[in-house]
């Protein structure tokens, strides 16, 4: 059994108005468990209590009851924070700053000699791809600049948790694609990611686990492969193949009882479409890329 | 001018401070542990609470006293490129600006110029580094909390207690720059304006009639050249060898005599001397003699609403009495110089522009031997000098002049005893000092007990006109026992501003934990403000205040009798009167003790009225500040930590 990284047991959160009067019951008695390793995506429509969840386990907000552990610590011990990276919602960054110095700035907040410090700065704002702009305020940043460098200060610590919240939120196709492989990466070297998004693609491409909340409650919670299965059909792909194959094809499955809903040629997704097209076009600049598309416009 | 703050000594103050700081403190923590109790009790139990406040109050002692300086550090560096980022060094160029204008406005005739421009310099410091930094401190932590920045500091290992550490230290970094740019500034900006010379040739002088020996240059009299409005009358003694140059607008000039060789004398006069002062007085302790002879705590009260000071009458035995200790050889070789302001209060007029005439007399307090030592002419407004020569020439003949108490069964308490009375030295035509009028041990009864001093020397003033009076207190005579340097003056004098720029840094960083910016502004404000009436509100406190407390004070207006009438109300209206004002009184004595008197701090009244800022105020007010600045801090801390930083 993996060891438990996080952990929340009756988790609850009310908010209340300044006479102590309930307002919003925004989560109900989360039980989950996070297993070190794994990458961990919460599910849901805006206000289901996602980001509350977060922010709980962070210490942003104060639990109405139970617990919320991280590492075996609640909140209130600081320690536990030297092994965690978070990546808020929005890269909530010192725009006066530029980003050797905000990652200097963050660096200094942890036990890190001052060499080591300055050369995963570097090397930080190298994976980010910032080289370029390292000494521009991050006031001049575009959104999706301050996301990556938002990235590189939650990974400054080289941390054993990493906290993402929203993370592809205000990122190009490019970005999330990024973002996407940096989150597997992250994974294969062993850390355990905690992620929340409303972008079901996203959480598909690179969670192991999800759970999904729904107006504060925890309505379902499992592998991603095992809960995307759909078990009554079976897919079969295959090469290019002529129209007297498939119709061979179509003759079998009817034969054991079966039924062909779909045969012809399958679609990409936009995602692809575009990334293949922006990767063709650095490589032959100037060149219209057909991008696969064949209507003749 | 003289320093009418008495400032005691460091041995006394400490003990009664730290009393108050641990009674106010233990209070306080009182207030606010039950005070939580009761809150989170009405929320979640007693007992619940009780658990809750206990882990808060574990972990609050934990917090605040282990902090990571490299943290810290880091904070504190953040805040400060936060401050300089946001273009605090326009309030610098405005300071430069000030400065620069300032010439135009500033008297050029002030008689005081080093003390007007002083004022001013130090006046505009402090308004505006405390607006700046009071800005700063109440706009950055809600800032931060608005825009979530703190999100991504709270949730790495730094403690609650580093993030208020760190904000404090960096406006109190950026304030200290600030202030160190604004000195430099200021202080050549007050030595360089006041730099003049006059001229003064052969032609300026007049010979002053007499006999002269034949060969002899003659006594002359004369005024300089114009030179910042105003002149110096000239006195050129016979032999035209010294040269003196009265004193005016609070300096004078060294005159050097050149002879050509054709006979001629050019005067050379220096830059201003006696200006940039910063005199280290060593006072005495007062009493008076009434013209009864009888030794009294307090003179005459001549109908001054200011009573800072008492006086005596003229033409009587009355007198203003200085006691000084440590007066020996070793620190006063050639004698004792001394400078004294006494006002005067005159019951007739006369010539007005005739002084009035009063007597130094020196007294051995041991001994009882007294001496005229010389008779002055009163200067009014302003302080004159004085010098006792160790080897002193008798002009009248001493006496032996008993100390005179009475005691509370109305007895009269003679010393020197009759009997033990020397008269010996009284016909001596000479005298020493040291040896005559220093007693090497003596005892006085000034609160009843006898109190031991070594080397003890009285002076006593007397007015010598009938129906005209003199007023001292007990800073009005001092020994100038030598002069510190002006610009270490300058700088302590910029260290109190400092002082209360922490107190604003820390205030406002309290405030801003839990209030938004405005109500922060508005909230530290109230702190400097009720600083300012401090007195006001620990008279309020104590009870001392004529006219009770806002109950007492709300039945005298309703019955519309004054403050000083004795209230007509039965025994349980006194005492339900009594009670409510009492839990009122608590209420405003502690809030008292929260406030700092921030005047205090201000000792831009020693670097202009040219005195030495002693060093024992200067370690007082630090501690001072540092005894608030600390539970501030805690406060802030139990702000921060038990809020919803998202919210």
């Amino acid at each position: 059994m993996a060891e438990v990284v996080v952990e929340t047991r009756n988790l609850t959160k009310i908010y209340r108005d300044f006479w102590g009067r309930r307002k919003v019951h925004a989560l109900k008695s989360l039980d989950l468990q996070i297993y070190r390793g794994e990458v961990f995506g919460l599910l849901g429509p805006n206000g289901s209590g996602k980001t509350t969840t977060i922010k709980l386990l962070l210490g942003l907000l104060f639990q109405s009851d139970g617990e919320a552990l991280i590492f075996g610590r609640d909140a209130s011990d600081v320690r536990r924070n030297e092994k965690i990276g978070y990546l808020p919602e929005e890269s909530y960054l010192y725009k006066f700053l530029n980003a050797e110095e905000i990652l200097d700035f963050y660096g200094k907040l942890f036990k890190i000699p001052t060499a080591v410090r300055r050369q995963r700065v570097r090397d930080l704002i190298e994976m980010v791809g910032l080289s370029w702009a390292k000494r521009r305020p991050l006031k001049e940043y575009s959104k999706g600049m301050t996301r990556r460098i938002g990235l590189a200060q939650a990974l400054i610590n080289d941390p054993e948790l990493v906290v993402l919240d929203e993370p592809t939120s205000g990122l190009d196709p490019i970005g999330t694609r990024e973002m996407k492989d940096l989150i597997l990466d992250l994974k294969k070297q062993g850390k355990t990611v905690l992620m929340c998004s409303h972008l079901l693609a996203d959480v598909q491409d690179v969670c192991d686990r999800i759970g999904i909340l729904f107006q504060g409650e925890l309505k379902e919670i499992g592998r991603v492969d095992s809960l995307l299965k759909v078990r009554d059909q079976t897919d079969i792909q295959t090469t290019l193949l002529p129209e007297e194959a498939v119709a061979e094809i179509r003759r079998v499955v009817e034969k054991f009882g079966g039924e062909v809903k779909f045969a012809g040629n399958p679609t990409t997704s936009l995602e692809d479409l575009f990334l293949k097209i922006v990767e063709e076009s650095r490589q032959h600049p100037g060149r219209r890329v057909s991008g696969g598309a064949s209507d003749g416009h | 001018m003289v320093i009418e703050r008495t400032i005691p000594d460091f041995g006394s103050w400490f003990p009664q401070a730290v009393g108050a700081w641990c009674l106010t403190l233990a209070i306080l923590l009182c207030v606010v542990f039950f005070g939580g109790m009761l809150l989170t009790g009405l929320r979640l139990g007693p007992r619940r609470a009780f658990s809750l406040m206990w882990k808060i109050t574990k972990q609050t002692f934990a917090d605040v006293f282990t902090v990571s300086p490299r943290r810290v550090g880091a904070l504190a560096l953040l805040t400060f490129k936060e401050a300089v980022r946001r273009k605090i060094v326009i309030g610098f160029i405005l300071f430069v600006f000030i400065v620069l204008f300032a010439g135009m406005f500033l008297d050029p005739t002030s008689q005081h110029p080093v003390q007007l421009y002083v004022n001013f310099i130090f006046t505009a410091t402090s308004y505006l580094t405390l607006l700046l930094v009071l800005l700063l401190a109440a706009f950055s932590l809600p800032w931060d909390i608005q825009k979530k920045t703190i999100h991504t500091v709270v949730t790495k290992p730094v403690k609650i207690s580093e993030i208020i550490l760190g904000r404090i230290g960096g406006f109190i970094l950026m304030g200290t720059v600030l202030l160190a740019a604004m000195g430099v500034v200021s202080y050549g900006f007050v030595v360089r304006s006041q730099g003049h010379t006059h001229t003064l040739s052969a032609e300026d002088l007049q010979t002053i009639p007499g006999n002269y020996p034949d060969g002899v240059s003659p006594a002359m009299e004369g005024k300089t050249s114009l030179s910042r409005e105003h002149r110096h009358d000239v006195f050129v003694e016979q032999g035209g060898e010294a040269v003196h140059l009265a004193v005016r607008n609070d300096h004078t000039h060294a005159v050097t005599i050149r002879t050509t060789p054709d006979g001629k004398r050019h005067y050379l006069l220096s830059s201003p001397t006696e200006m940039f002062t910063a005199r280290v007085p060593k006072y005495g302790s007062l009493r008076f003699r009434d013209v009864m002879g009888l030794d009294t705590e307090k003179g005459v009260n001549v109908g001054d609403e200011w009573q800072y000071r008492s006086f005596i009458a003229g033409g009587t035995k009355a007198a203003c009495i200085w006691l000084f200790n440590d007066i020996t050889p070793e620190r006063y070789p050639d004698g004792i110089p001394l400078e004294m302001t006494l006002e005067v209060f005159r019951t007739y007029k006369g010539k007005i522009d005739r002084r009035i005439l009063g007597s130094i007399l020196i007294r051995n307090p041991e001994t009882g031997l007294m001496l005229e030592q010389q008779v002055f002419e009163s200067v009014e407004n302003g302080t004159a000098k004085y010098f006792i020569p160790r080897k002193i020439r008798a002009t009248t003949r001493a006496m032996v002049t008993p100390s005179l108490s009475s005691t509370s069964d109305g007895k009269v308490m003679q010393y020197p005893p009759e009997k033990q009375r020397d008269f010996a030295g009284t016909s001596k035509s000479e005298f020493d000092l040291f040896q005559d009028f220093v007693a090497p041990q003596s005892t006085t009864y000034e609160t009843g007990a006898p109190v031991s001093h070594r080397n003890t020397l009285e002076i006593w003033v007397r007015c010598l006109e009938p129906g005209q009076y003199f007023g001292a207190a007990r800073s009005d005579l001092y020994i100038r026992q030598h002069d510190a340097p002006f610009a270490w003056n300058f700088f302590k004098g910029y260290l109190g501003i400092w002082l209360q720029m922490v107190l604003v840094v820390v205030y406002g960083v309290l405030f801003s934990t839990f209030l938004s910016t405005p109500v922060t502004l508005l909230a530290t404000l109230f702190v400097m403000l009720g600083g300012i009436f401090h007195t006001f509100l620990m008279s309020m406190g104590t009870g001392t205040l004529l006219g009770g407390g806002p109950f007492e004070a709300a039945i005298r207006v309703f019955t519309q009798e004054n403050l000083t009438v004795e209230l007509d109300m039965n025994a349980a209206e006194i005492i339900l009167a009594g009670m409510f004002d009492s839990v009122f009184q608590g209420f405003i004595w502690l809030l008292a003790h929260l406030l700092p008197t921030f005047g205090k701090y201000d000792t831009a009244n020693f670097v202009a009225s040219g005195f030495n800022i002693p060093f024992r105020l200067v370690v007082m007010n630090f501690l001072s500040v540092l005894g608030f600045a600390f539970p501030v801090y805690v406060a802030g801390y139990v702000c921060l930590k038990t809020r919803e930083i998202e919210r």
